[in-house]
């Protein structure tokens, strides 16, 4: 029995085959290459996260103005605004720190060995494209650009 | 908590390894940090809206009344969000402590989901305070 484990039970690392040499260790470059992929998951969440805040800010504030604007005017959309304002400002400042976080991860990881060939540009552009999207409809809100 | 991905603690392989493993589970918890934040968001959202719906409705026509129910309801909702967020925060700290003291390394002590998440959490605190006195 012992025997017939000590034959089998050969693992990588002590295998000695004449090509050897000739791979290459991946170890490293394959942990680079999923981190990168974890922090630009990580990135994307962030995006989700600030579309949902956007999303919810804007809503609230166009919904009840234009319900108060429908009943002529009784001063309800105040509140909404604020909170609106408030969930809008936040998802725009934690993407953007988000964003600079993930890029400097990155850049971190290029330092240390990450395949130069591997694509990041997009994710960080999405970012960019919803941060402006964000500020958008923070203006919209802050100006009363009722569209 | 800004990850440190260009010095990984040690020299060998094995060592990176292990130095690159604490970062993705660290972003990992991050993640999940920031599903309870997008959970507690929209319950703040619908909460802090099923309040104000009909507070407008009672006010738009004299004389209709509606139970209180509904702005209950709603300060529910906000509370369990406040609540799930809060217990989300203890345990991505707890998890981050643990991954610090097995070597994970960091620029700051700042991290923008822990700030993120508590700055929605005083939002919905404040929500929840102007759903009670409205």
């Amino acid at each position: 029995m012992t025997e017939m484990k000590s034959t089998s039970a050969v693992s990588p690392d002590t295998a000695d085959s004449p090509d050897d040499s000739t791979i290459r260790d991946l170890r490293l470059p394959g942990a680079l290459v999923r981190t990168a992929l974890s922090s630009e998951q990580t990135l994307m969440s962030w995006i989700r996260t600030a579309l949902s805040l956007f999303t919810f800010g804007f809503s609230i504030t166009q919904f009840f103005f234009f319900l108060d604007q429908s009943a002529g005017g009784m001063g309800l959309a105040g509140g909404p605004r604020r909170l609106g304002i408030a969930l809008i400002l936040m998802g725009i400042m934690s993407l953007a720190f988000a964003t600079l976080e993930h890029i400097r991860r990155i850049l971190g990881m290029k330092k240390e060995g990450l395949p130069d060939n591997f694509k990041y540009k997009v994710p960080i552009g999405s970012a960019f494209s919803i941060l402006a999207i964000g500020i958008v409809a923070f203006v919209t809100v802050l100006m009363k650009w009722h569209l | 908590m800004s990850v440190d991905t260009q010095h990984p603690r040690g020299n060998t392989v094995r060592e990176k390894l292990n130095s690159y493993a604490l970062v993705r589970t660290s972003l990992s918890s991050e993640r999940s940090l920031l599903s309870w934040m997008r959970t507690t968001a929209s319950l703040f959202a619908f909460g802090f809206s099923i309040i104000k719906f009909f507070d407008f409705l009672e006010g738009r026509e004299e004389g209709i009344q509606f139970s209180e129910g509904p702005k209950y309801l709603g300060l529910l909702l906000i509370c369990i969000g406040a609540l799930t967020l809060a217990l989300g925060v203890v345990g991505h700290n707890g998890r981050l402590r643990i991954m610090r003291e097995l070597g994970l390394l960091s620029y700051t002590q700042f991290s923008i989901s822990v700030s993120a998440a508590l700055g929605l959490l005083a939002i919905g605190i404040i929500t929840a305070i102007g759903g009670v006195l409205s």
